[in-house]
């Protein structure tokens, strides 16, 4: 029986010439040829798995749940009469209190103020009263209140954006995330901070930004032009590295370049540039290579040069595009 | 993970009208099933739409419903099933039929095959009861595309290591195959008999 070290790094080709004629000659007893074409078979199918990430079983329930407590009204129909009377009655008490609270948040409306992009980013910036410019990306939430730009300037973020904050020394510019706090004076940067991220990055264009955590605010990170902070939420370390993937950036600057980038980076960059699904077959198509820069394009444009340049085949069913082929070589 | 046992528990816990038991049931196979639909769908929404409904059905009928097999087995079927009769509404199942992408036709040229439920449920079974780090590592490798060498660097963990943990999958898939094998020899022969 062929061991399983072996095996599997056959399946990952992971072995040397020799290796691999070791394990072809087991292959050549049929009863070895039937186990492993069946081993073969699941491994294969086994990188459809990572499509499990598109569904959502928590969300989804919350529909299904609706289903099931419709279908128990349906049942009991004649309590239901009584019920709904019931439930008329109690609507219109939350329909009042809900307009009552509404009336009242308005009267003292200005309070705060909100912004968010939706599953389409900005084109345009949000301009806040001090003249500091924020783009938004997709999924993002920005806000502040009537506090803002008295003593100091206080946002709070969920998402990511890229700030363009306008130079004023004697506020400083206070960036809230779930986990951190962002300080600057006048600079740009981007700030990334998904509520489902497990990290928040900084990437600074110019100027200096101080980032530290809510939990210790003593403990500051100063970033200054082209530095990369983050902060890491499971273990509570900031850290800081020179340069960072200018990529990163292409949801704003529409700019992507590529230098002999493999398409673990190129999916995961486009990925994040669209706002897109992308899956592929990392093992065949790791041999991919892509050289090419990109100024302003679609992502249709985008796949299509991939395509025609390393022989991958597109094929996309709504929101989810998927890369296939036989590979480079 | 579902023994047959405990989908008897289940099932008399669905059947008193306990929608924790269920919920938990929906949890365990959802993103799975709705996976394994796609395959053949290839649209989110009508995937999702599919299996919720087959659990709804369980959820509407579960006064008269009886398991024969296993939660698995009928779940996997039954989305099987709703997920061609969608594409034979839409026309296309004769050209999915005819292609050679189906697992399912290869079966009768070369019987070592697995059918696709099979492979599903196996590598659901599998996959979703690694240990936390043996399935970290795992995924590096077959979602992302790292080598040994890569994951290694990544993790700081050596490079013998990774074998140990990809190794170990590779004995889990090969026992589960073995049952596979009895099961369905099994049911070869009652068929027989």
């Amino acid at each position: 029986m062929m061991d399983e070290i072996k095996l599997v790094k056959y399946l990952s080709a992971e072995l040397s010439d020799n290796e691999i004629k070791e394990v072809e000659l087991w292959l050549e007893i049929p009863k070895n040829k039937i186990e492993f074409e069946r081993i073969n078979q699941l491994w294969e199918n086994s990188s459809n798995f990572q499509n499990v990430e598109l569904f959502q079983a928590d969300k989804n329930w919350n529909n299904m749940k609706q289903r099931m407590d419709s279908l128990q009204q349906k049942s009991h129909k004649e309590r239901n009469i009584q019920i709904f009377r019931y439930a008329i009655a109690a609507s219109l008490i939350v329909i009042f209190g809900i307009s009552a609270f509404f009336f009242i948040q308005s009267t003292k409306s200005k309070n705060n103020i909100q912004f968010v992009a939706g599953n389409e980013k900005q084109e345009k910036p949000v301009i806040l009263p001090d003249g500091t410019s924020v783009y938004l990306n997709r999924n993002t939430h920005l806000s502040y209140d009537e506090s803002f730009n008295k003593k100091s300037r206080v946002v709070t973020l969920t998402g990511e954006a890229y700030f363009d904050v306008a130079k004023n020394p004697k506020k400083p510019f206070i960036i809230r995330t779930a986990s951190t706090e962002i300080k600057v004076v006048g600079t740009s940067f981007n700030v990334m901070a998904y509520a489902n991220s497990d990290s928040v990055q900084v990437l600074v264009q110019s100027g200096i930004v101080e980032m530290y955590s809510k939990s210790d605010k003593k403990s500051t990170l100063r970033l200054t032009v082209g530095n990369e902070g983050t902060y890491v939420k499971s273990d509570e370390k900031l850290k800081s590295q020179n340069g960072y993937d200018t990529n990163m950036l292409a949801w704003k600057t529409h700019q992507l370049n590529f230098d002999n980038a493999d398409m673990t980076y190129v999916v995961s960059a486009l990925e994040h540039a669209f706002g897109k699904k992308i899956l592929f077959d990392p093992i065949k198509l790791k041999n991919c290579r892509l050289r090419t820069d990109f100024d302003n394009k679609s992502l249709d444009t985008i796949l299509s040069v991939i395509k025609e340049s390393l022989g991958i085949k597109v094929s996309i069913d709504g929101d989810v595009f998927t890369l296939s082929g036989p590979g480079c070589k | 993970m579902t023994l047959n046992l405990s989908d008897n528990e289940i099932l008399t816990r669905i059947k008193k009208g306990d929608e924790k038991a269920f919920e938990t049931l929906y949890k365990s196979f959802f993103s799975t099933l709705c996976m394994f639909s796609y395959r053949y769908v290839k649209k989110t929404e009508i995937a999702e739409e599919i299996v919720q409904d087959v659990f709804f059905h369980i959820w509407e009928k579960r006064n008269q419903f009886e398991l024969t097999t296993s939660f698995k087995s009928y779940l996997y079927k039954s989305v099987h099933n709703n997920s061609l009769k969608h594409l034979r509404h839409q026309k296309i199942v004769l050209a999915y039929e005819n292609s050679t992408a189906f697992s399912g036709s290869e079966r009768v040229t070369g019987q070592h095959y697995l059918e696709e439920t099979e492979v599903y449920q196996i590598l659901h079974e599998v996959i979703h009861n690694l240990p936390e780090r043996t399935q970290d590592i795992f995924q590096l490798n077959r979602f992302k595309g790292l080598k040994y060498q890569e994951i290694a660097d990544q993790l700081q963990i050596s490079v013998k290591t990774v074998e140990a943990h990809m190794s170990s999958v590779l004995k889990i898939l090969r026992n589960k195959l073995k049952d596979y094998g009895t099961f369905i020899l099994a049911c070869i022969l009652l068929n027989l008999l």
